[in-house]
């Protein structure tokens, strides 16, 4: 509890000095998480990922992904880590937009399937090392200065000695910054973001759980392609999981108007 | 011969002058650059539109037209949409029919069918920068209504 109240005091003490900055602009491209807003209609990404994790065992994922947004309201992804595959579905069903604000909400449902089945730990791992079908509800805020998106699902992994399965809870908070450039004056600027992200599990079946902080930086270039850099560590741990320390390089690339356009009936 | 190609100039150049020159929009539920190109490539891709230029610090765009008589002000509204934003405010630059605005009269522009929306009677300059009150840019009772 007193580690709880801990790491609270830390994110409520970045929280209030991230607001002293004058003139930053909020930024919701997160690294470890999606905004509930979905990607420009019709357009296609491109991502591929590597990261290197540590703890009990070291391991390393190496994944492969495709982003398709099928209208401006849906968007699903197909994803590879060579050992598994993902598939990814997102649906906004609520946007409220202002000048330089917007306040959105989106359902989202994950499935994963993993050809070698069940790490016995009391933790559901979602890189592909287990079969999980995980879904919930994304809240992303986006005013002046401050973006931030919760996101919180339910899991469910399927494991041959657990008879019901093992379920649990995910959520994740996520916060970003522009810091670079002050003045946005062409597309060709390159831009530097920062994030913090906060990422926790908590199983039902054996009350175990996890709770991460997740710092991030991202260039973006020519207001198109990415490169994510981000280091996942615990701030508390009170799972048997084999690895428990992330350090991740992405690079993305998102593609305009790349799907034809459905013509409407007149 | 000549007199006759001046006067279908003279005529054709009367009936272009109903029509809109430019529209300024602001978008809004952005901040980021990648969220202004995404508007600007889906703008920048309606068949009838020659220009974009963008301020991507005010997520403003001004739009330029091919032939002013095929500008499609739904087509440039669901494009903002489908970059997955809004539209704050949109501004048409015009050459009007009239010189005299009053409230609730017709004017038609590049073939739609406008009704000011005006508090009292007012000049019109020639161009005319106004503003369409509609919500959300969605036309009520088949009409958009502009105001000064």
């Amino acid at each position: 509890m007193r580690r709880i109240k801990k790491v609270a005091f830390y994110i409520l003490l970045l929280c209030t000095s991230l607001f002293q900055f004058k003139d930053i602009k909020a930024q919701e491209l997160f690294v470890n998480a999606e905004p509930a807003s979905i990607m420009p209609a019709r357009s296609i990404m491109i991502k591929q990922s590597y990261a290197t994790m540590t703890g009990k065992e070291n391991d390393n994922n190496f994944k492969t992904q495709l982003e398709f947004s099928l209208s401006k309201n849906w968007m699903t992804h197909l994803g590879t880590n060579y050992k598994s595959w993902e598939w990814y579905t997102q649906y906004r069903f609520y946007s409220k937009d202002a000048v330089y604000e917007h306040l959105r909400m989106a359902l989202f449902f994950r499935a994963i399937y993993a050809a070698s089945n069940a790490i016995h730990t009391n933790s559901i791992l979602l890189e592909g090392q287990e079969s999980v079908l995980h879904s919930g509800l994304i809240i992303t805020q986006l005013k002046h200065k401050w973006a931030s998106s919760l996101t919180i699902g339910a899991l469910v992994k399927q494991d041959a000695l657990a008879a019901n399965g093992q379920a649990g809870f995910q959520y994740s908070f996520s916060n970003g910054l522009l810091l670079y450039p002050k003045k946005y004056t062409s597309y060709g600027q390159t831009n530097v973001n920062f994030y913090i992200e906060l990422i926790g599990q908590t199983l039902f079946s054996d009350k175990a759980h996890y709770l991460d902080v997740a710092p991030a930086i991202q260039f973006i270039f020519n207001s198109q392609s990415k490169v994510n850099i981000s280091y996942q560590l615990p701030l508390i741990n009170e799972s048997n999981r084999l690895t428990t320390h992330t350090a991740a390089l992405s690079w993305d690339c998102l593609f305009f108007n790349a799907l034809p356009k459905h013509k409407k009936k007149s | 011969m000549k007199y006759f190609a001046i006067l279908i100039f003279f005529f054709l150049s009367l009936s272009a002058t109903a029509q809109v020159q430019s529209v300024e929009l602001v978008a809004s539920g952005l901040t980021c650059s990648m969220c202004s190109k995404a508007i600007f490539k889906s703008l920048s891709q309606l068949d009838f539109v020659a220009d974009v230029k963008v301020d991507i610090e005010k997520s403003s765009y001004i739009l330029t037209f091919k032939s002013p008589e095929q500008v499609k002000i739904e087509q440039i509204r669901e494009a903002v949409y489908d970059a997955g934003f809004a539209i704050e405010t949109m501004q048409m630059t015009a050459n009007f029919p009239k010189r005299k605005a009053i409230d609730e009269e017709v004017v038609v522009l590049s073939g739609y069918q406008f009704k000011w929306k005006l508090s009292n009677v007012k000049d019109i300059a020639q161009p005319q920068k106004v503003t369409i009150v509609n919500k959300e840019i969605l036309p009520t009772a088949g009409f958009y209504y502009l105001k000064f």
